[in-house]
This record gives structure tokens, sequence and C-alpha cells, in this order.
């Protein structure tokens, strides 16, 4: 249960530890003669994007699934 | 305004790391727990066929070459076909493992496309060297949806087919239009003016 909570997590950090290697990769921090697409598309900021979606998304639903049958078991020994 | 071809590149690479965690946590937790809830059952499958739509759209801009054309609608053609046998395969429609091969000959396909369709060499520049690496990694990770296909029961195929996108998009992302590699880059890519 803790790694599929951690993936999102992780992807987040990947995502952070990027910007910070190759800074020059983030729009924000090199904006000199920029167009529309490299404010809109900078690579270390999707793989942000993708941990923060995959944990807001796919993850409390994926955890809550393997919680049940654990919580059930509880309910089914304590009745 | 279209986009220059590393940042769709790059935004085909987020989309293969959201595909790529997704079957990760199928992978983690079983098909069974992961297929409880009707919508998760369809997110991979779905973003397959999503990405087969987009390469289709990614095929009506790449007029610039005939190669690049037939490639880019080859992957499209390969990606919708195995998202919407994959679909029939969450909903129940098809239940036979070997369904599992649409995924490998998609795979095939599309590694394919990218060595035929790269005509420099490996240290031409970046984008080359990666059109082969990928090129290759894609027909090498064939032999997970083949796995899939003939010994279903064995978990180390899914999580061998999610650790294959999760390699496409850090190669993906590691694209760029005019780049050297390894130090390298060919006087013809652009790089040195041609004397």
């Amino acid at each position: 249960m803790l790694v599929v909570e951690a993936l999102g997590p992780l992807t987040v950090l990947g995502g952070i530890v990027w910007a910070l290697a190759q800074p020059y990769r983030v729009t924000f921090f090199y904006p000199e003669s920029k167009g529309l697409w490299d404010w809109l598309v900078q690579p270390p900021l999707l793989v942000v994007l993708v941990g923060l979606l995959f944990s807001l998304v796919v993850a409390p639903g994926l955890v809550d699934d393997l919680e049940q049958p654990e919580r059930e078991r509880g309910d089914a020994a304590a009745g | 305004m279209l986009p220059r071809a590393e940042i769709a590149h790059w935004l085909f690479a987020a989309g293969f790391l959201f595909f790529a965690l997704v079957l990760l946590a199928e992978a983690i937790v079983g098909p069974e727990v992961f297929r409880r809830r009707a919508w998760r059952a369809h997110l991979w499958p779905s973003l397959m066929l999503l990405a087969g739509l987009w390469l289709w759209v990614i095929a009506i801009f790449s007029t610039f070459s005939t190669l690049h054309l037939l490639a880019h609608s080859a992957w499209a053609q390969a990606a919708t076909a195995a998202g919407a046998v994959q679909l029939a395969v969450v909903r129940g429609r098809l239940v036979s493992p070997y369904w599992s091969l649409v995924t490998a000959a998609g795979l095939f396909v599309s590694g394919s496309a990218f060595l035929i369709h790269e005509q420099n060499g490996w240290l031409f520049a970046r984008s080359a060297f990666l059109h082969h690496l990928i090129g290759w990694t894609m027909v090498i990770a064939v032999i997970f949806p083949l796995g899939a296909a003939f010994r279903p029961r064995w978990p180390v195929w899914a999580y061998g087919f999610a650790a294959t996108w999760i390699a496409v998009a850090v190669m993906l992302f590691s694209d760029r239009d005019l780049a050297p590699i390894f130090g390298h880059l060919s006087e013809f890519a652009g790089g040195v003016p041609v004397p």
C-alpha cells in the first residue's frame, strides 16, 4: 500500500530534482526569447504535474480498495 | 502556431509517464483490485486509444516527409488497435489472454517505425540517438506482452511493460531537436557550419 502511495510523491520529487539539476529546462528560470509553447510545456514541471495527477486521482481510490478487505476482516473479527 | 517536434515529444513523454504509473500501480496491486472500479479498469486502455488518436493528429501535421507521415500513421494505427482491443478485454467482450498479442504487434510496429524512419546514424545528433534507442527498446519490450499472452499469471510481464513506458518517457523527455549526444554532433546536423 505504501508503494502505491509513494509513486506520485516520488514522481513529483523526480521533477523537482530535475528542475534543480537542469534549471535551463524550466522557462520560468530562463524566460529570454521564449515562445508560447515554451511557457506551456516545461518538461520538469510536466513530471511534477503527472505525479500530482496520479497522487490526487488514482492513488487514493486504490489505497481505499486495498484497505477495504482489511476493514472487512476487522469488522468480522469484532462481530 | 505549431509546436516544435521536441515540444510534441515532451507532451507524449508526460502522457507515457502517467500511463506507466497507472500500469505500475496495476502491477503492484494486481488486476483484481485495480479493476474493482470501472473507471480505473478502463483507464490505461483509454489512454492507449487516446495516444492513438493524438498520433493521428501528429500524422496529419507530419506531411513534411513521406517517411514521417508513414511512421506516425503506423504508430497511430498500432496504438488505436491495441487500445481498442484492451478496452474490449476489460469490458469482458474478449477473454483470451492471446489478445495481448495485438499489444505485442503494436509495440513491434511502433519500434520498427522508429528505427526505419530514422535515416541518420546513432551519433548524428541526440534526436537520432534517441530514435534508435526508443526503437530498439520497443522492439525488445515486445517480450512483455508476448509473455503475458503465453504465461498470463507471471507478474513480471506487467512490471516489465510498465518499466518500458517509464524508459520511453525518460528518453522522450531527453529529446532535443538539435543537441549533441555524448559530446558529439555531426556537422551535417546543423551544429557546425559545413565548410
